[in-house]
């Protein structure tokens, strides 16, 4: 599938934000919109959202200019045609769901719990080596 | 060299007089020119700190009604507040591009306070919700804190305004005069 120069930038943009978040230089925010993420710099704001707000896809993002007005979107899957629990992947989609998986686990901190839960449990014995 | 200067005519000394004015005047404009040009930046900018000043405390006003509204259920109220909230935090923000110096902690606050309210769900007019308080709770969190940071922004901005530089009585005489072809009084 041909991707116009917009949706091509976008999807930049989803990469770059993806490396910042895995890197922590960037940080999400929760919003009032269950499954919604926000974040913002000084001239734009981002909001990554699962479409129907179950946290699975089709996942969408938002670029805000300064005005708070959307500018770009991008969605990460469309329903097949008449057949909506199969759904067809666009351009820049999986890299969408990744970075959603990603700010999701960031903003609720599913690092940290899962690492204070390790740290409480005993360690398992070690395997003998075969 | 002295052969040089003794071939010299008055018509050549002439004009090398009239070079070396031309040039002296011509640095005199371009020093006028970067006098006036900072004064005009300067201008702008208290002008950009005025406006700012004006708007600014109508985000407090606004931060204090949605607080209310949302206690009180009140849907359509606290929507129409939030569009409100928008225009009033894109004119900021359009104030504040030109104030770069102190105004970078504001205008994030601002961005992540449009974010948080075109993320928000607020029911449609004429619902009744009882919870209207839990349901916003992240919006009024990044209004308040956009209000509080422009509140800052506006104290350090007020305290940078310095008065405007007096100018000589004799000078504005001067030129007052030049310009009506009078003599001095």
């Amino acid at each position: 599938m041909a991707i116009d120069a917009g949706t091509a930038k976008v999807i930049q943009i989803i990469r770059r934000l993806h490396l910042a978040t895995e890197q922590e230089t960037i940080e999400w925010e929760e919003t009032d919109r269950k499954q919604a993420y926000a974040y913002a710099t000084k001239s734009s704001s981002v909001i990554v959202a699962s479409v129907d707000n179950d946290g699975s896809m089709p996942f969408e993002l938002q670029i805000l200019d300064e005005k708070g007005n959307v500018i770009e979107s991008l969605r990460s899957h469309v329903p097949d045609e008449n057949f909506e629990v199969t759904y067809t992947t666009l351009p820049g989609g999986n890299d969408l769901r990744n970075l959603y998986e990603l700010v999701r686990r960031s903003v609720l901190g599913i690092e940290e719990t899962l690492d204070q839960l390790l740290a409480g449990l005993p360690e398992l014995p070690e395997e003998p080596p075969f | 060299m002295g052969v040089v200067w003794n071939a010299l005519s008055l018509g050549d000394w002439l004009g090398l007089a009239g070079i070396t004015i031309t040039f002296v005047q011509l640095l005199r404009t371009s020093r006028v020119v970067r006098k006036t040009r900072a004064a005009v930046e300067n201008a702008s900018l208290q002008s950009t700190v005025y406006n700012v000043l004006v708007v600014a405390p109508r985000m407090g006003s606004i931060e204090s009604q949605l607080e209310y509204a949302a206690r009180n259920n009140d849907v359509d109220t606290f929507a129409a507040l939030l569009r409100s909230y928008k225009d009033l935090a894109a004119e900021l923000e359009g104030l504040l591009h030109q104030e770069q110096r102190h105004s970078g902690d504001a205008r994030v606050k601002l961005q992540k306070s449009l974010a948080q309210v075109s993320a928000a769900k607020i029911p449609g007019g004429g619902q009744s919700v009882n919870d209207l308080f839990d349901r916003t709770k992240n919006v009024r969190k990044a209004v308040s804190e956009a209000s509080v940071a422009t509140v800052t922004l506006t104290a350090r901005l007020r305290s940078d305004l310095q008065p405007p530089t007096p100018v000589k009585v004799s000078l504005v005489r001067r030129l007052i005069s030049s310009v009506q072809g009078s003599g001095s009084p």
